[in-house]
């Protein structure tokens, strides 16, 4: 049995036909072709898969995409503003050598303007790793991934988003 | 400090926009026309004995892809699952969707 779903991703709107048991991440890279967000571990525990639906960040293979219905979601593709100006974080990442194979990436950028935002811009170094625990990274380190984030909460702010 | 010479210097990494944007390409991010694939069902048991395997094809599996499970079991010798996780059939799929625990 098929269902239709339609939501908006990037703002823009979309709309498919799905099986029920279809997970928000396989609706988005299967039936969207957006492979920007990585399915890394398929049991909720790596955060490579991590979205952003109606503000606030979800592990997209922890969430059907029939439960998305109508909501807005925003992936690692929808970040940039364009191709020459990224996101703060996205620059943060990039300043600070926060990534190498950049798998994790995606989901680790999606949790980050989440966690900075949730904490009106102002985080510590302890905050930063224990937010962090849904996030794994297999290669470059935890290190400059949290000095990405602290340097990317001011610049977020002041940038407004 | 960087020297004249550059050594020392900041190489910016030209890969890194892509990674950061989504637009890194990984092997399971590549659409491969009539590709097969292979999922690993995995036991649910810690230790258990397999009596039997279906292995009779569902119907949404095209024409000429086959459901396998292992054949050299002896009459008798139940195989067994050894630890959670422990791979005791494959199949085969057209899609990562496909394939899956029935």
């Amino acid at each position: 049995m098929t269902i239709s779903v339609a939501m908006t991703v990037n703002g823009k709107s979309v709309s498919g036909k799905v099986e029920a048991r279809t997970l928000l991440v396989q609706f988005l890279r299967e039936h969207l072709g957006m492979t920007g967000t990585h399915v890394g571990c398929d049991t909720s525990q790596c955060g490579a898969c991590v979205v952003h639906v109606d503000g606030q960040s979800v592990k997209s293979c922890t969430m059907l995409a029939v439960q998305a219905e109508g909501a807005k979601v925003t992936t690692i593709e929808g970040l940039a503003e364009s191709a020459e100006k990224l996101h703060p974080m996205q620059e943060a990442f990039r300043d600070n050598h926060a990534l190498q194979c950049g798998f994790c990436t995606p989901g680790m950028v999606m949790s980050a303007i989440d966690m900075v935002k949730r904490h009106n811009y102002v985080l510590d170094e302890a905050t930063v790793r224990r937010e962090l625990e849904g996030n794994l990274c297999r290669c470059t380190g935890y290190h400059n991934i949290v000095k990405a984030i602290l340097a990317a909460a001011p610049a977020m702010k002041s940038a407004g988003v | 400090m960087t020297s004249a010479t550059g050594i020392g210097a900041r190489v910016p990494r030209t890969e890194d926009k892509r990674f950061l944007t989504g637009t890194g390409r990984y092997v399971d991010d590549l659409p491969l026309a009539r590709a097969t694939y292979a999922y690993f069902l995995r036991s649910p048991h810690a230790h258990a004995k397999i009596k039997s395997i279906d292995i009779s094809a569902p119907p949404c599996l095209p024409w000429g892809r086959k459901v396998r499970a292992p054949q050299d079991r002896t009459p008798g010798n139940a195989w067994e699952a050894r630890a959670y996780g422990q791979c005791n059939r494959k199949q085969t799929a057209d899609g990562p969707a496909q394939a899956g625990i029935r």
